[in-house]
């Protein structure tokens, strides 16, 4: 088969037996799924992957490429990893960066749907050769970063490789899958490749995909190559998005003490021109990106060359929102959670609950209390072993507050049992519905709310139908952007953002679409999503925020107060502008 | 009368202060005057902050930790706080 930017197949490959299929993909499944998320979305539900538990041998797991990887694009060397997550029951997708999607693509395959459960750890190879399974006992146990340096003296350089540390192995809710120091962090799927005794997924190969209009698209990636270095990703580049600390905590939208206060007494401290003044600081790039927004900084002083990766959400995870004021030890805490293979929002936001939990006598942990240090990296140590309070830990906050009951699930910071990133709902409240009605749970990457409530036209403490009506649109740009795949730090650069996409998918692949088909592939990639929830068991109750958010002001921002019916309207008008039912059901399914 | 710029993210770094303290002969004034003034302090940081007569699209006003503003004809009164942040609140 032959389509331009695409294989046309994809392969399944059972982690039972080693054995492997190749399928095709018809042209009109990728007019409407055209890679990454939405592509693994559409095989999911091909596959029935909602019947199955998230951990169970017959789950399914797809890596999902996009005609964009390999192609001269900046940014355009992502892919996504789509699953059912163990942390929500629902539908999971994370997107990451790195050359693991170029070979991916290069070997052959638009999708990688991996089933089964290997009878011991093994690692599966998708090559030029014969699709494979390799023991891997050797691996099993090791963090990722080892376990690739292991893989890299095993294959070479040519394959690459994505990874499971010993959180995936030991099935952490929240484990994730790591390469080449990049994570597809949320929702844990390294515990859905864990389950399967999956420690690595290898590939490599030399097939290469055709363009329709290669002089077209050469000479556009020099443009946006170009823009890259302008001023609508100056942000990321210069400072990184730590930059977005000192003002979401002037704004009181900084999540503090587990959502109780909105500000952060010592975040000076946190700002990257503090951060890189006590430390060295060096910055990097994923494969095929010209913005570089990755900013490394030593742990404990300038001439250490322990380097760890700070983004916004690991520190506000794991300072602000435990009240840990002591910079390097968010620092150490982050490079922990790299080395097991959790993910660092919902790993400081278990942490803030259980931290809450023991200060009301709901745990008898006396040493877990907010703004220790110690308490925090200890207990990160324990989610690795799992002793003691660490199993709870590794459930989540959502399914730990079931445990510890007391009504904690009114303050567990979670919706469908994803923790919530660093965006205070209550002081910005188009996102707090962006949080609520996501398919993956509370998410900053799937909806952009938070650039209506960050503009003139929303009130961001007073969410309106109007506000919600506008979040519809940056949830499909996110969609777009998580299935070309492009990163969303690019967006900025675009002046007319379906058009100019339709453009970057029409040079690849010769098709013709335009702003409106791109719109329109957009709710099909949504209303796909949410398919695939409802037939998991979704139901309208689940678009919510925890209680305390609805129920009280932000301690240190009163008039950042958001309460129930606010919220629903604003769901309402949001399922209404998307063509759903107002409860939120598709309409195809709500009329069977 | 007095106002108070504060500048996150690339602009502080443009500008190489936090915030600036502004004298204005008459209140209220316009955000377009308050940014002018600041241009002619910050000439770095002027060259981006306006695009003709409008507010570049990189740049991003919030009027006292309340509402985000981009209309320059907007109001400023004696003791208000101007906050500059950079583009994109994401990440």
């Amino acid at each position: 088969m032959s389509i331009f930017g695409y294989h046309g197949v994809y392969t399944t490959v059972d982690a039972t037996t080693g054995n492997s299929t190749q399928i095709p993909i018809t042209e009109s499944t990728f007019r409407q799924f055209p890679g990454g998320a939405a592509l693994g979305t559409h095989l999911l539900l091909k596959h029935a992957a909602w019947q199955y538990g998230p951990l169970s041998a017959e789950a399914s797991l797809v890596f999902a490429f996009s005609p964009l990887v390999g192609s001269p694009l900046t940014t355009s060397a992502k892919f996504a990893v789509v699953s059912r997550s163990p942390l929500t029951g629902r539908l999971n997708d994370s997107l990451a960066s790195s050359s693991f999607a170029l070979a991916g693509k290069r070997s052959g395959n638009d999708a990688i749907l991996i089933t089964g459960k290997a009878a011991s750890p093994c690692i599966l190879v998708i090559d030029d050769q014969q699709t494979r399974k390799l023991p891997a006992d050797h691996l099993w146990g090791l963090s990722a970063e080892d376990a690739e340096t292991h893989l890299r003296k095993q294959f070479g350089g040519e394959h690459h490789f994505a990874v499971i540390g010993p959180a995936g192995e030991q099935q952490v809710s929240y484990a994730t899958i790591s390469h080449s120091g990049r994570h597809a962090g949320r929702g844990g799927s390294g515990a859905v490749l864990g389950a399967k005794n999956v420690k690595a997924v290898v590939v490599a190969g030399n097939q290469r995909t055709p363009w329709a209009d290669t002089d077209g698209l050469v000479q556009r990636a020099k443009q946006l190559s170009k823009l890259s270095f302008g001023p609508a990703t100056e942000k990321y580049r210069e400072l990184g998005t730590a930059a977005n600390l000192l003002v979401f905590n002037r704004l009181h939208c900084l999540p503090t003490r587990n959502f109780q206060r909105g500000s952060f007494a010592n975040s000076d401290q946190f700002s990257p021109e503090a951060l890189g003044a006590a430390r060295g600081k060096t910055r990097s790039s994923c494969a095929s990106c010209t913005i570089g927004c990755t900013h490394l900084y030593s742990i404990n002083s300038r001439k250490s060359n322990q380097n760890v990766r700070i983004e916004y959400e690991n520190i506000y995870a794991l300072g602000p929102l435990c009240d840990v004021q002591d910079p390097d030890a968010v620092l150490q805490a982050s490079q922990r959670c790299d080395e097991l293979g959790i993910d660092t929002i919902s790993t400081g936001g278990t942490i803030a609950f259980a931290m809450e939990c023991a200060e009301r006598g709901f745990l008898d942990e006396p040493w877990l209390r907010f703004g220790d240090a110690a308490a925090l990296l200890k207990a990160i140590h324990l989610i690795g072993t799992g002793a003691g309070i660490g199993k709870l830990l590794r459930l989540g906050s959502r399914a730990m507050a079931g445990i510890v009951g007391h009504k904690s699930i009114e303050f567990a910071p979670q919706v469908k049992g994803l923790e919530i990133p660093g965006y205070e709902p209550r002081a910005l409240q188009t996102m707090s519905l962006g949080f609520a009605v996501g398919t993956r749970g509370a998410d900053h990457n799937r909806s952009g709310a938070y650039e209506i409530d960050f503009s003139d036209a929303a009130d961001r403490r007073n969410g309106t139908a109007d506000a919600a009506r506008l979040a519809v649109d940056t949830e499909d740009k996110a969609a777009i952007m998580d299935s070309l795949i492009l990163c969303k730090f690019i967006r900025g650069v675009f002046d007319n953002y379906f058009a100019e996409t339709a453009e970057l998918l029409n040079l690849i692949t010769g098709w013709d679409l335009d702003q409106s088909a791109m719109q329109n592939m957009a709710r099909g990639i949504i209303d796909a999503k949410k398919e695939f929830n409802i037939r998991c068991g979704w139901t309208p109750d689940e678009d919510t925020l925890p209680r305390r958010m609805l129920t009280s002001a932000l301690q240190d921002d009163p008039d950042a107060r958001l309460d129930t019916q606010t919220l629903q309207t604003m769901i309402v008008a949001y399922n209404l502008k998307r063509g759903w039912t107002a409860e939120g059901y598709l309409v195809e399914i709500a009329s069977k | 009368m007095f106002v108070t710029i504060e500048y996150f993210g690339v602009p502080r770094q443009k500008t190489g202060v936090s915030s600036d303290s502004l004298s204005f002969a008459s209140s209220p004034t316009s955000l377009s005057d308050v940014l002018t003034e600041i241009a002619g302090r910050h000439t770095a940081f002027g060259e981006q902050c306006l695009t003709g007569n409008e507010l570049s699209r990189e740049t991003i006003i919030n009027l006292n930790g309340d509402e985000f503003v981009r209309a320059l004809d907007t109001q400023v009164v004696n003791g208000d706080h101007i906050l500059i942040l950079s583009t994109d609140a994401g990440g």
